[in-house]
């Protein structure tokens, strides 16, 4: 895929981890917490990203360029069915990745303020926990051990929940 | 980086689980439980069903009665999953379902037996079902003359309107959930 011309506005981003990304303008406006900086005109040079990491940093620049490179929907009426679909499969693929870095990119997302990264992570986390038991759950999502219900409490909710569990 | 935040969790991820799944984690801790039961979370997982991969639809069948999910693509009907009715539902000869739909609101119905005229409000996911009380003693719903319909008022509480229809005078009895009148 072509990039696009070098006269476009760059911009930089630098990771927590000090590694810096430059990035075409218009990758960047997909962000809507950079957008707003780029029209408050406070991100001349370089955008510090103290809370995001090289490695989710370069997931999330890869989707936002997938993204910006696509047909918007409200563009025009006449929606390309093929870039939807294209758009789908992409998404899919970006989402297989393991769950520590999924709820890294959506949490820089929420950060970012990406719309459709959010929900696409959200979607993600959903559809990957919704058939686990509530012991696993308290594993993958690192629930805070103060919080657990007593005994008691936890089997009055399995009770009143009895058929949500065969 | 730091831990998702609750509502993110909460409001973002949950929203998007099955009912089932709902169900089970209410068990996960203190903070979810409260959250799962509460009207904010229940209405926005009620929105989600909206989407059409969320949609299912509920055969009753004479001797049958079963959930199938809508595939929107082929137009289908999926392979569904059979559901016991928990209530009094058969004819004399225990042969057939005697259960009309009369209205449904989020995944919820309000449904008759059609022979003993009781009205009952129904959740098929979670099999819990309540019969709602009569206001006359002995005079029941007839599906020829009285209509019923489900709504939820501006403080989120259930309501089923009843309108009755008997020698010319039209009666209207409302039963709300948060009151069980």
């Amino acid at each position: 895929m072509s990039t696009s011309s070098s006269s476009s506005k760059k911009i930089v981003l630098k990771s927590a981890d000090n590694e810096t990304f430059e990035i075409d303008e218009i990758v960047a406006l997909e962000s809507q917490a950079i957008k707003n900086m780029i029209e408050d005109e406070c991100a001349d040079n370089v955008i510090p990203l103290g809370n995001i990491d090289s490695k989710t940093l370069s997931k999330i620049i890869e989707y936002c360029k997938k993204h910006a490179e696509s047909p918007k929907k409200d563009d025009n009426a006449d929606i390309d069915e093929k870039a939807v679909e294209d758009l789908k499969s992409f998404d899919a693929e970006f989402a297989k990745v393991d769950m520590p870095l999924i709820q890294d990119i959506l949490m820089a997302a929420n950060f970012l303020n990406i719309d459709n990264l959010i929900g696409l992570m959200c979607r993600t986390i959903a559809d990957r926990i919704k058939g686990k038991t509530p012991e696993e759950i308290r594993k993958i999502l690192n629930i805070n051990k103060n919080d657990l219900l007593s005994p008691e409490q936890e089997a009055k909710a399995r009770e009143e929940n009895s058929w949500a569990f065969d | 980086m730091s831990e998702l935040s609750t509502e993110m969790i909460v409001f973002g991820i949950l929203t998007w689980v099955p009912p089932k799944a709902v169900g089970r984690f209410k068990s996960v801790c203190k903070t979810w439980n409260s959250f799962l039961s509460g009207n904010a979370f229940v209405r926005e997982h009620c929105s989600r069903s909206a989407i059409p991969s969320n949609q299912k639809v509920l055969f009753i069948e004479l001797q049958t009665s079963s959930i199938h999910p809508i595939n929107f693509e082929t137009h289908a009907y999926e392979p569904g999953t059979s559901i016991t009715i928990p209530f009094f539902h058969l004819s004399y000869d225990n042969r057939f379902n005697l259960v009309s739909v009369l209205s449904h609101l989020n995944g919820l119905l309000c449904v008759c037996n059609r022979v003993t005229s009781d009205l009952f409000l129904w959740n098929p996911v979670t099999t819990s079902f309540k019969r709602l009380p009569h206001p006359y003693s002995n005079d029941f719903y007839k599906g020829t003359l009285d209509a019923v319909g489900m709504y939820t008022d501006t403080h989120d509480d259930l309501k089923v309107m009843y309108i009755r229809r008997r020698d010319a005078t039209l009666a209207v009895n409302v039963y709300s959930r948060s009151d069980k009148s």
